[in-house]
């Protein structure tokens, strides 16, 4: 799983990375948020939709028996939610 | 029972008693110079009493041991003694001249003795002084010790039912929070309903927000690899997100 593509930089000290993922880091947080149910109210209409989770849950499979597979699916979900921008995160 | 006659004692001084004595018996009595009736009395001292010899009224024994004494004691001259033989006199010691030296002397010791007095007393009020400060400090300290325990177990106490119920909530919202890689994601009960049911819910998820922040900014900074850097795996995995049977899977 460390070595899968879905496994993404989240944050990184070098010099030509800095600032490049700060996008990342936050909405990482906020799906979080969302995993938990924990809508983040801050800084105006800014948190992930309900609509807009279940829609990426929805594409998970979870019938499969290779659970592995499960879990890169899932990893595959929060990794398209947090590559987007920041302000990106609800649809409305 | 006989009645007892009372014994009669004959005084010492009855046969001396003259009880026909007329006021004529009492003029003859009288001293010469006095005068009865209207005449006045030549000796006016009342107090004056007539030169008497004081041994005569003592016993002749008493008289023969006097004599005998003054016989056999020569008088006794002091002058002629030495004075080796007799007590120290005054006028003996006054006029050395070495006294005034070892009076000087005495003085200076004297004066050594009270001054080393007064030295160690001071001394020892000095220790007194510090071991009372010692002990003041001491028992101040113990004071404020006592007193800030006591209130640390009092904001114990208060904040303990709390505390408490913050756990509870942050143990379910962490056992929740590998609902979304489990099949079961939308059948399990949320942090969030369980945060409602609780009677302080009202401001809950700002709370929790505020420690899952932290506890992400935690893992960022120090979940970092060699290099400095950290993956979306490592983070998920060190936020109880995955579940434990595949984290451990993923461990193999």
């Amino acid at each position: 799983m460390d070595k899968s593509k879905q496994n993404i930089l989240v944050k990184s000290d070098l010099e030509q990375f800095k600032g490049d993922h700060d996008d990342i880091s936050k909405n990482l947080f906020k799906i979080t948020c969302a995993i938990l149910n924990l809508s983040v109210n801050q800084r105006g209409h800014n948190f992930l939709e309900e609509n807009l989770l279940n829609t990426y849950l929805d594409s998970i499979n979870h019938s499969r028996d290779d659970h592995d597979l499960i879990l890169i699916n899932q990893l595959a979900t929060i990794k398209n939610l947090i590559n987007r921008p920041t302000y990106s995160l609800s649809d409305k | 029972m006989d009645e007892v006659e009372p014994q009669s004692f004959p005084l010492p001084y009855e046969d001396e008693i003259e009880p026909s004595e007329t006021f004529d018996d009492d003029a003859n009595d009288l001293d010469e110079g006095t005068v009865i009736g209207t005449k006045t009395y030549t000796n006016t001292n009342v107090y004056q009493q007539p030169l008497i010899d004081p041994y005569e009224k003592i016993s002749p024994r008493m008289k023969v041991n006097k004599t005998e004494r003054l016989e056999k004691q020569a008088p006794v001259e002091f002058n002629k003694i030495f004075k080796e033989d007799r007590p120290p006199m005054i006028s003996d010691i006054e006029d050395q001249p070495d006294l005034d030296n070892s009076r000087d002397e005495w003085k200076t010791i004297q004066k050594k003795i009270d001054s080393e007095y007064e030295k160690k007393l001071k001394e020892v009020s000095d220790d007194a002084m510090k071991k009372l400060k010692a002990f003041q400090t001491e028992h101040k300290a113990l004071l404020e010790k006592t007193q800030f325990l006591l209130d640390q177990s009092q904001i114990r106490s208060r904040s303990g039912s709390r505390a408490r119920d913050e756990d509870n909530r942050s143990a379910v919202a962490r056992d929740d929070r590998n609902r979304f890689f489990s099949p079961q994601v939308k059948k399990t009960v949320s942090a969030r309903e369980v945060a409602r049911e609780s009677p302080t819910g009202q401001g809950s998820d700002a709370l929790l927000i505020r420690q899952l922040h932290q506890e992400y900014q935690d893992v960022l900074l120090l979940g970092k690899n060699m290099v400095g850097e950290i993956y979306l795996v490592d983070i998920l995995a060190k936020l109880h997100f995955i579940d434990g049977d595949v984290s451990n899977e993923k461990a193999r």
